[in-house]
């Protein structure tokens, strides 16, 4: 039983993890204008470029691959405990 | 492998897309948002400091360009539901007062060393500040008949005709030998629509400026609109390219749609695609090769981020639902939009960037 509900919980911590990192991130960067780095890079964008793609990345990965990816371990784990 | 493919294919594009119907529909609730929030950028103020451009002139055009943009989504907003017009009115008047400042202008007039409000009664072009504020002052006018820059509007639609008409290639220059049609698009555009709401008839100076748009500007095999023209001879010396095509036929479908839609069509044809229901656009056609610039912003794998978001506008002012969802997907997943009180905005976006979008989502049907 113990390794069975360490993994929940760590599916679960890891899926909430990444929630509120993407959603830290993005009020962070509410409050910095990113368009015009991205359209046009100054001298000084090099910061402000790197913590787009990063945050982009993230938000591509939560959006678009995670929920497929927590389903998936979910149904590991389902399918694990059954045949345990 | 099932499992997540099935999830992939499903999950994100419900996500991302759960407002895009509404927006699509024009639901009131779902636009205050993003226009509250341009109405209070507006009020803040935009700077040449808001950029990050090591070109000075062009933070001077992102700063015309975020008043020129805000002002044209909210008389969309208003004229698609006017009872948002005592909220917003005001937002617009303030929009074209800093669009007519000396300070906005500045970029236009220190190209030809001569101011573009001033010199009317020349001959210079000023294609892009002219052409832009005009469209402004035509649609201000159409949704609110009383507006006090009537006057404004007549004596610069009178000077536009006239440089049409007297142009020997037909299309007026945005700087000193510099002519691109998307700027005379927009020219056109504001001079179809006064047209219309004045009665002014401008027909004929604009006839071959718009028959050069029809065949002579269009790349021969993609029907795409060519960036730029040398204004001596009317050749083209770029290529076809999504960011002008897009951003011309919205332009274009305020005044007209035989044109415009022929535009829209070749962006779809030959430059639209998706990916897991998440739309995009390519700067350049199949078989051409470029790099990003100002116009287009960075490329990624080749799909324009200016082409992608003016496609949102094309596609709603011609009733193409499925390519406006599919390419607000993509603006909801790489926008990131967060709300903040009553106000709601793309992070990603700036000043410009929510500006133009709340202009591209609210755009209206073209014109018959």
């Amino acid at each position: 039983m113990k390794p069975t509900r360490h993994s929940l919980v760590r599916i679960g911590i890891e899926a909430a993890a990444l929630v509120a990192i993407h959603a830290a991130l993005l009020q962070v960067l509410a409050r910095v204008n990113l368009m015009e780095h991205l359209l046009a890079p100054g001298a000084g964008s090099f910061g402000a470029l790197a913590a787009t793609a990063i945050f982009l990345l993230l938000r591509s990965f939560l959006l678009v691959a995670a929920p497929g990816w927590v389903s998936v371990r979910l149904w590991l784990w389902a399918t694990r405990k059954r045949t345990d | 492998m099932l499992l997540f493919a099935v999830c992939t294919v499903v999950w994100p594009r419900w996500w991302c897309g759960r407002e895009g119907e509404r927006w699509y529909s024009g639901d009131v609730e779902t636009t205050l948002g993003l226009a509250r929030h341009v109405a209070a950028t507006v009020a803040e103020g935009v700077t040449t400091e808001n950029f990050t451009s090591d070109s000075a002139l062009f933070r001077n055009e992102w700063q015309f360009g975020s008043y020129q943009m805000a002002a044209l989504g909210l008389l969309q907003v208003c004229r698609e539901h006017p009872e948002l017009a005592v909220e917003f009115r005001p937002s617009i008047e303030v929009a074209v007062d800093h669009l007519l400042s000396p300070e906005v202008r500045s970029f236009d007039a220190q190209q030809w060393n001569a101011d573009p409000l001033s010199s009317l009664e020349g001959p210079a072009g000023h294609a892009a500040y002219l052409g832009y504020l005009n469209l402004v002052l035509s649609l201000q006018r159409a949704v609110f008949p009383d507006s006090r820059h009537g006057e404004l509007n007549d004596n610069i639609s009178a000077a536009l005709a006239r440089r049409f008409r007297d142009s020997a290639q037909h299309i007026i220059e945005t700087y000193p030998d510099q002519a691109y049609p998307v700027d005379n698009a927009a020219g056109l555009a504001s001079l179809l629509l006064h047209q219309r709401v004045t009665g002014i008839d401008h027909s004929l100076a604009v006839a071959p400026t718009l028959q050069r748009m029809r065949t002579d500007w269009r790349d021969p095999r993609t029907g795409l609109l060519m960036q730029a023209i040398d204004c001596r001879t009317g050749q083209a010396y770029d290529r076809g390219r999504a960011s002008g095509t897009a951003l011309a036929a919205y332009f274009l479908s305020m005044g007209e749609s035989e044109i415009s839609g022929m535009l829209s069509a070749s962006v779809r044809a030959h430059l639209a695609g998706s990916v897991l229901g998440f739309g995009f656009v390519d700067e350049y056609a199949a078989g051409d090769r470029g790099g990003g610039d100002i116009d287009s912003g960075p490329l990624i794998f080749g799909m324009s981020p200016s082409g992608t978001g003016f496609a949102i506008g094309y596609s709603r002012a011609f009733g193409d639902r499925s390519q406006y969802l599919r390419l607000y997907r993509t603006a909801y997943l790489m926008g990131a939009p967060v709300s903040r009180g009553n106000r709601w905005s793309f992070v990603t976006g700036g000043p410009l960037g929510n500006a133009i979008m709340l202009a591209m989502l609210t755009a209206q049907p073209a014109q018959q």
